[in-house]
């Protein structure tokens, strides 16, 4: 100590002041490079609104687009559906918990709010995780309970069960107590996967099909082999409207496993002559039987020009984006109700939907119309329309497919042959006017550009425009991000 | 501190928080230029480039 005060008392006022001053600059760098590196593999960055003393660009921001959202006031406005931001993080990380607080203004046509983060920015795809589902509250308090834990949420309309592990071993063996037709005729899942073996016994597999009706943009689909062989060939046509690469990737799933795949990459994103491309892929294989499902990773410039397959079992799963100009089409869905937009002035007109006349009579507008649960005729005067729902569309009623359980959608009513509701699912707590919701999303595989993540958050059948009645103030998003320290990383790198 | 000449001191604390706000901007800029979003994040660094300039007003027209 006595070494160390007369080494400071020795020293120039000159000297003590520059090493005070290289000291403070030391730290701060070093403060900066530390939240960079995030040594310890785990930070939380929030946002709230009003910012108070923030002066920084902050983590969480680009709220867009611009007029579904009202930052103006001492919260931010959402008006419409959906709301997209992005998450500047300093470096990978595995695993992000959020938490958002927020007075709900909401009617209760829009009882469903979630959050979700990219996972392909060539399709759009978003991984989905709930905030809050009105529907499912309603019913854990109507309905009894025989597990209500963080795991997972089961309810029965009466009280088949009081034991979970005999719940359990019913629906793992496809045997749930008032369900004849199997766990999916009963069953309505929310945030839940539901695994039961889908079969179709008297299927008898007649003559192959060809879908020559235009397809724009990703698509996925169920497909039913009975053979032991099976085939599927698409063409494709690369519209070549934008100047970006248009990968073509074709996966065969069954189950969660990839039985086959084929990707065709787009060597030449701008041809000379700007005209469009066309290109195939076919996949085939051995002793196929069963449910498949196929996904098509394409951007919205490729066009599924036709599809052929060995099975006339085809249900295309969630969307369908028909296009051609040709007119008139004729579709089905299982769902109750449907979903419509355009971004073409000149596909605007009437929708049947289940007998009924609907108009879409604005474009960049999602349209949703309503109608009894089961399989729903959909006839289209024009195409070019992008259809969308919780079920599936097929060409012909006898093709329509849904091997998944019925979901606790907006539109969910509780039929009499649902029995059992099962979700994945933690209810918002509230507190004074303002709730507080948690949800937690998985970061491995999601878009990271440049250190940006983006967010959405999903207020289905949300359409007011700013200053709309109803709306959803949220007061504070939170995030806290998990992923390996820096400690790991050395080790992973040392290992290789 | 020096207590033999308090206006030397005075002028010579101005002038090196002047160069330690210089160096500091200039390393957070190149900073925010290799890893973008670093320090703008948490600060922005306006106000330091405010604050530089003020030192360095003040060390021009302080001196005596």
């Amino acid at each position: 100590m006595k070494k160390l005060r007369s080494f400071w008392e020795k020293r120039s006022f000159l000297f003590k002041i520059r090493l005070i001053l290289g000291l403070i600059s030391l730290i701060l760098v070093l403060l900066f490079l530390c939240l960079k590196i995030v040594l310890f593999g785990h930070i939380t960055y929030s946002r709230t609104w009003p910012r108070g003393l923030a002066s920084g660009k902050g983590f969480i921001y680009d709220f867009k687009p611009a007029e579904r959202i009202d930052a103006s006031s001492s919260s931010l406005r959402l008006a419409a559906d959906p709301v997209y931001f992005s998450l500047y993080a300093p470096r990978a990380f595995d695993r992000a918990e959020i938490t958002v607080k927020y007075r709900d203004r909401l009617a209760t046509t829009t009882p469903i709010i979630e959050i979700g983060v990219l996972k392909d920015k060539l399709t759009g795809q978003y991984e989905l995780q709930p905030l809050q589902n009105n529907i499912v509250d309603r019913y854990r308090f109507s309905w009894p309970r025989l597990e209500d834990s963080s795991d997972r949420l089961v309810l029965q309309t009466e009280k088949y069960y009081n034991d979970v592990s005999e719940f359990n071993q019913d629906l793992k063996a496809g045997n749930l107590k008032g369900c004849l037709g199997g766990p999916t005729s009963c069953v309505a899942t929310y945030n839940y996967q539901l695994n039961s073996e889908f079969r179709l016994p008297d299927y008898v597999s007649l003559t192959p099909t060809v879908i020559s009706q235009p397809l724009r943009g990703a698509h996925q689909f169920y497909v039913y082999f009975k053979s032991s062989s099976w085939r599927l060939a698409f063409n494709f046509v690369d519209l070549n409207l934008d100047k970006e690469q248009d990968p073509i990737t074709v996966n065969v799933y069954s189950g969660d496993k990839i039985i086959a795949a084929k990707t065709l990459a787009d060597n030449n994103p701008t041809p000379d002559n700007g005209q469009s491309e066309e290109k195939a892929i076919t996949l085939s294989g051995q002793e196929a039987s069963g449910l498949y499902r196929v996904e098509i990773k394409v951007s919205d410039d490729i066009v599924i020009s036709k599809l052929e397959s060995s099975s006339d079992k085809i249900s295309f799963i969630n969307k369908l984006w028909p296009v051609s100009g040709k007119g008139s089409l004729t579709l089905f869905t299982d769902a109750s109700y449907l979903g419509v937009s355009t971004v073409n002035p000149v596909s605007l007109g009437e929708v049947i939907f289940a007998g009924k006349n609907f108009s879409l009579d604005k474009t960049y507008k999602q349209f949703y119309f309503q109608a009894s649960s089961g399989a729903n005729k959909i006839v289209l005067d024009k195409d070019d329309l992008v259809l969308e729902n919780s079920g599936v569309f097929a060409f012909s009623s006898a093709s329509l497919i849904d091997p998944g359980a019925k979901k606790v959608d907006r539109y969910f009513s509780a039929s009499d042959n649902i029995k059992y509701i099962i979700a994945v699912y933690e209810r918002p707590l509230e507190n004074d006017g303002v709730k507080t919701a948690r949800a937690a999303l998985n970061l491995r595989g999601a878009v990271n550009e440049k250190n940006k993540y983006t967010f959405l958050i999903s207020i289905p059948g949300l359409d007011g425009l700013a200053g709309a009645e109803n709306y959803l103030d949220i007061q504070e998003i939170q995030i806290k991000l998990t992923g390996k320290t820096i400690f790991e990383k050395i080790k992973e790198i040392l290992r290789k | 501190m020096d207590k033999k000449d308090p206006i030397n001191n005075k002028n010579l604390i101005i002038r090196e928080l002047f160069y330690f706000f210089t160096i500091l901007a200039a390393v957070f800029i190149v900073m925010e230029i290799i890893w973008p979003n670093i320090i703008l994040a948490y600060f922005n660094l306006n106000y330091l480039l405010i604050i530089w300039l003020i030192s360095g007003l003040v060390m021009l027209f302080w001196k005596k």
